[in-house]
């Protein structure tokens, strides 16, 4: 194993509409949304956790690559939730094999493996996410423009019999034209590695961009765009194709 | 071996707090990814760490206005503040609360020293969650969220370094900037524990008092018992782990080792001419026979009033 290069993905993310992650909620305020989304403990900006970034590129990517339809077809694999695991890599074979094993190579492959030859084959995750800040000259623009970093949207259900509504709430979002620091950072350990970064990471990132981050995506929460301070990254990312 | 003062600028919360031993794993981790970055092979590096360590880190001190804070000595409080014993008892849990002293060259005697309260850490967590990519759900485990601490640091931090003659500090440099760039500690690859790496200064750590009879550690250490003559300080149990690679082996925890915390104050038995005491620590696990911990710590000359 011998670190050829360390890869690093640096741009913007921009949010095209409104995005929720949230934080679960720890203390309840008077006045407060049941809703919040996760912010700064001390400066209270919202922020994008690297952990929601990587969670759901790589669920992405599991669905992409068939890894999630195989584990279907297994009683066994269908406990682990259609995630690639070890143990599903040592009862796959083929193509599918080769995908799980590339997916547990970028974004790691959890601890309590017992089979040594396997964890040195699938070696150190090579990904790693970064949490996303604010960024700095958007902070200046909002500060200026009074905008809010966050906004609450209400929400209802309308009964279709008496068409009134039901079931009011409100909902943090961070709205749309937010725009937060992107940065990823991908360790190429051997040849075959200047591949997974094209093929996971940024196939990952697309993928991403089609889909959404945070709640409620089916309606409409979440959609982002990334934006590549690097030329060459820019153009192989717009050229990259899923399908077809 | 000389001496620097590296500052860092954390750039998202953190896992696990910065500690002397689990800085020194994550650059040894650097040089075994890339046997080029300190010229040498991790294996050469460490070939008489026993004798002669090529690296010995610190623990994160908060940088507050310019000036660096060090953590209260690991001393009884009657040792370092002067005043009555009335007043002490009266102001006991006030000086209690006065956690950390601003370093100064040359640094006053313990107990002149002006202790402050400071509070650099917000303490938050997150929940997080595994999505059952079959239903799209959370649900039962493993799919059950979960909450994960994080810690913030609200100031810049500042990390004392020992360099071996041999060892480049621009190596260190690029070692240290990859660990901010991939992450420290716990969750690095999903977003915690990554920092900026600003200035490094060279700095003479054994001229910082004039007129010592104790050494103040700047980092979790192991002395060796020849060269104290008595030691306060406060016990710390790292119940390590193992980190890369071999973070996935089905027992990757290290046997634990009782430090002697940062900030205890050690009577040394003879003059000092190293910038360090400690020892490296070794037999951590029967898994990987050959992995060491770092003993070590760089040490401050202060002076103590009726040391013993």
């Amino acid at each position: 194993m011998k670190l050829k290069e360390i890869k690093a993905i640096k741009g913007k993310i921009i949010i095209k509409t409104g995005l929720h992650i949230g934080s679960g909620n720890m203390e309840m305020q008077i006045g407060g949304t049941d809703n919040p989304v996760i912010k700064h403990p001390f400066t209270q900006e919202p922020y994008i956790p690297g952990s929601s970034l990587k969670g759901k590129i790589r669920s992405l990517l599991e669905y992409y690559y068939g890894i999630v339809q195989e584990a279907a077809k297994s009683e066994d694999f269908k406990n682990s939730g259609g995630l690639a695991t070890p143990k599903m890599l040592k009862n796959a074979d083929g193509e599918i094999k080769n995908h799980i094993k590339n997916i547990l190579k970028v974004f790691g492959a959890g601890a309590g493996e017992t089979d040594e030859n396997l964890i040195i084959e699938i070696g150190p995750t090579r990904v790693s996410f970064s949490d996303c800040r604010l960024n700095e000259d958007f902070k200046k623009q909002a500060e200026q423009n009074h905008w809010s970093y966050i906004e609450v949207k209400s929400e209802n259900r309308i009964n279709r019999i008496t068409g009134t509504a039901k079931d009011p709430r409100f909902i943090e979002r961070v709205p749309a034209g937010t725009v937060f620091d992107f940065e990823v950072y991908f360790k190429v350990l051997d040849d075959e590695d200047e591949k997974l970064f094209e093929d996971y990471l940024l196939k990952g990132l697309k993928l991403l961009e089609l889909d959404s981050l945070g709640g409620s995506g089916s309606r409409g929460y979440g959609k982002i765009e990334f934006q590549f301070d690097d030329e060459a990254l820019k153009n192989k990312f717009n050229s990259l194709k899923l399908w077809g | 071996m000389k001496t620097y003062i590296v500052k860092i600028k954390p750039l998202t919360g953190f896992g696990s707090p910065i500690k002397g031993d689990t800085l020194f794993g994550h650059l040894c981790w650097q040089a075994f990814e890339d046997s080029q970055l300190f010229g040498k092979s991790l294996q050469e590096l460490l070939k008489d760490y026993e004798e002669n360590p090529f690296i010995v880190v610190s623990s994160a001190f908060p940088v507050v206005k310019e000036k660096i804070y060090l953590k209260r000595p690991s001393m009884p409080l009657y040792k370092l503040f002067k005043i009555s014993e009335k007043e002490f008892i009266q102001k006991r849990k006030e000086l209690k609360s006065k956690n950390y002293f601003a370093f100064e060259i040359p640094l006053k005697p313990l107990n002149e020293i002006t202790y402050e309260k400071i509070n650099f850490i917000e303490e938050d967590s997150q929940i997080r969650c595994t999505i059952n990519r079959l239903t799209g759900t959370t649900g039962e485990a493993p799919f059950t969220p979960y909450t994960v601490d994080k810690i913030y640091f609200k100031t810049k931090l500042a990390i004392f370094i020992g360099l071996r003659q041999d060892i480049a500090v621009e190596s260190f440099k690029e070692a240290l900037k990859r660990v901010g760039n991939y992450g420290y500690g716990k969750d690095a690859t999903a977003g915690y524990g990554k920092f900026e790496v600003e200035d490094i200064k060279e700095i003479q750590l054994l001229a910082s008092s004039g007129n010592y009879n104790a050494l103040y550690t700047l980092s979790p250490s192991v002395p060796k018992k020849e060269e104290v003559k008595d030691i306060y300080f406060t016990p710390f149990i790292r119940f390590g782990r193992f980190g890369s690679i071999f973070a996935k082996l089905k027992n990757p925890f290290k046997n634990p080792v009782v430090f002697a915390d940062e900030a205890a104050v050690l009577i040394p038995n003879e003059d000092i001419k190293k910038p360090y005491i400690g020892m490296s620590i070794q037999n951590l696990s029967k898994a990987i026979p050959e992995a060491v911990t770092q003993g070590y710590s760089l040490v401050l000359p202060v002076e103590v009033q009726d040391a013993l």
